[in-house]
């Protein structure tokens, strides 16, 4: 198959955001850079007001950055709006009008989107147990969702942007859509962004991680990489002095003692041999960097 | 384009039934006010006024307001199309008008289109009404009719033109009270205005310019043909100037595409 135009341009990344600024007078978000690679589910991590949504926003060009750069599929979303057709998005509330119906949607999009793919999206619906002619007003939270999942997948969308799609669902309805995420990404070239603070989602699914805090990018790396190197050490109080500073990202009073967050695990193991380790979660690494800020 | 013209649609859909009811009962309500102003109690305060010029000019005055107002309240409601943007805004399709892949001249445009067919609708609504009036009555003729219902949409047309680009100035959310404030500004300029002449005048200068104002009416509403196309030219104008200025307004509020 021929590629298009913006196709040839990149090569590795679908994502590259290189020092986005955007100032709200009360939040700023600062020189925020990452890149995700082509073919990987990216967990965008931070707490509630981190400035997940705003990174977003300006992404999908909703608002002015007041400067640097982003390119999706090697290219300017602001200079090429076509790029929108390969973009699906999935908010944590659902965008459309209660009074119609996922069939409406469909006649909607089928209008919208060039590649609209009308029996993709109804075997969607199928597979998410949803009724093609019940109004969306009378969907529960879960269904709204599944709804704005089939329709970014219905698209061909090479990239999935999504802000906090598994937010306030039940376990059973988040692995569901989770296991939809996994079949998405088979395909080579398609990618997805993931923005959620449940990071346990984000562990069973995610590739790489970017985290957020206060506007700036905190870490950002393969997900992998990022548990490997974490951990924490479980100091009594007498033995925080044994700690060198350089090692101590954060440090939190536990019941026991003192918990300790270091980026160097296996450096420390060695370094600490009487001191007993714990593998860091992704939970906990966010709340340790968070709590250092704070 | 087509797509949202298609979601806009589906919310005429929900209000067609008031387009029918309104019809209906302004065709009803003028025929019983002709009716009256004939047989009936309109007709038994006319025989009351001394004077039979001033009786005749009464009478004749209150047909023409009757079915003035009675032909522009179909037309009129093509101002539902502001519930579009309150649907909108309480679905917060905003999400997903901003990442589709439609530029912001489109964007606008289907809501104008929508606006220009809720009008139409409406103009034929008030045709429908009209054709029943010109059966019942023998004092208007069909082509009087139609070149009302063209005003009327016309002047509906600049007003929409003005309620849509502060519609897309202000945000959905705000289009009710935009409308409103602009309605009631109409009005109390008008009110303001009118007071204002009249304040100063003696009653017999009241009567004289009432008068004069009749006749005009009358004049205005039988004799004129070709001023139509003032009307349409300054119709054309507003809206051409809203659109440009709701396309701006929707670019400064998001990105540029």
């Amino acid at each position: 198959m021929e590629k298009n135009s913006y196709e040839k341009e990149y090569e590795e990344y679908v994502i590259e955001v290189s020092n986005l600024t955007k100032d709200y007078g009360g939040f700023k978000l600062e020189n925020v850079s990452f890149r995700v690679p082509v073919g990987c589910i990216c967990g965008f991590i931070g707490q509630n007001g981190a400035g997940k949504t705003t990174t977003i926003q300006a992404m999908l060009d909703v608002i002015k950055k007041d400067s640097g750069e982003i390119k999706i599929f090697g290219q300017d979303v602001v200079d090429h709006p076509e790029l929108k057709e390969d973009i699906g998005v999935v908010y944590d509330e659902m965008g459309f009008h209660e009074f119609m119906t996922p069939k409406q949607i469909s006649t909607m999009m089928k209008h919208i989107y060039k590649n609209w793919q009308e029996e993709e999206f109804f075997s969607l619906l199928k597979k998410l147990s949803l009724p093609a002619n019940k109004k969306c007003g009378t969907f529960s939270r879960g269904m709204r969702m599944k709804l704005q999942i089939a329709v970014a997948m219905s698209h061909k969308a090479k990239l999935l942007i999504m802000d906090e799609p598994t937010s306030g669902l039940d376990p059973i309805v988040r692995s569901e859509i989770l296991s939809l995420f996994q079949e998405y990404v088979l395909e080579e070239e398609n990618s997805i962004m993931l923005s959620s603070h449940i990071t346990s989602d984000l562990e069973k699914i995610a590739d790489m991680i970017v985290f957020i805090n206060g506007g700036k990018i905190i870490l950002s790396g393969e997900k992998d990489e990022l548990l490997e190197e974490h951990g924490i050490l479980k100091c009594k109080k007498s033995d925080v002095e044994k700690i060198a500073s350089k090692d101590i990202i954060s440090s939190t009073k536990s019941v026991f003692g003192v918990d300790i967050l270091v980026n160097n695990r296996k450096e420390c193991e060695k370094k600490y041999p009487g001191i007993p380790m714990d593998k860091a979660s992704l939970d906990d690494i966010m709340v340790f960097y968070v709590n250092r800020k704070q | 384009m087509k797509g949202l013209l298609i979601k806009d649609l589906y919310c005429l859909k929900k209000q067609i039934l008031i387009f029918i009811r309104a019809t209906i009962s302004v065709a009803v309500v003028s025929l019983l006010f002709i009716l009256s102003s004939k047989y009936g109690n309109v007709a038994l305060v006319l025989s009351q006024v001394g004077d039979a010029k001033e009786a005749a000019t009464l009478s004749v005055l209150t047909y023409d307001i009757a079915i003035l107002v009675g032909l522009f309240i179909p037309i009129a409601l093509g101002e539902m199309v502001t519930e579009c943007f309150v649907s909108d805004s309480k679905a917060s399709f905003e999400k997903v008008f901003y990442v589709i892949p439609v530029n912001n001249y489109k964007k606008v445009a289907s809501r104008y289109i929508v606006a220009l067919l809720y009008i139409g609708l409406g103009s034929v609504c008030s045709f429908l009404a009209g054709t029943l009036l010109v059966l019942f009555s023998d004092m208007y003729t069909m082509f009087m009719v139609a070149r009302i219902i063209v005003i009327l949409s016309m002047c509906m047309i600049a007003f929409m033109s003005i309620v849509l680009c502060a519609d897309y100035c202000a945000g959905g959310r705000k289009s009710t009270m935009v409308t409103t404030v602009l309605f009631l500004g109409v009005l109390v300029v008008l009110y303001g205005y009118i007071v204002s002449v009249m304040l100063p005048m003696s009653e017999e200068e009241i009567e004289k310019t009432f008068n004069m104002v009749a006749d005009k009416f009358y004049v205005f509403l039988r004799e004129g043909t070709y001023d139509v196309f003032i009307f349409v030219f300054a119709a054309v104008v507003c809206l051409v100037i809203s659109y440009f200025l709701s396309v701006k307004a929707l670019e400064r509020k998001t990105g540029k595409l």
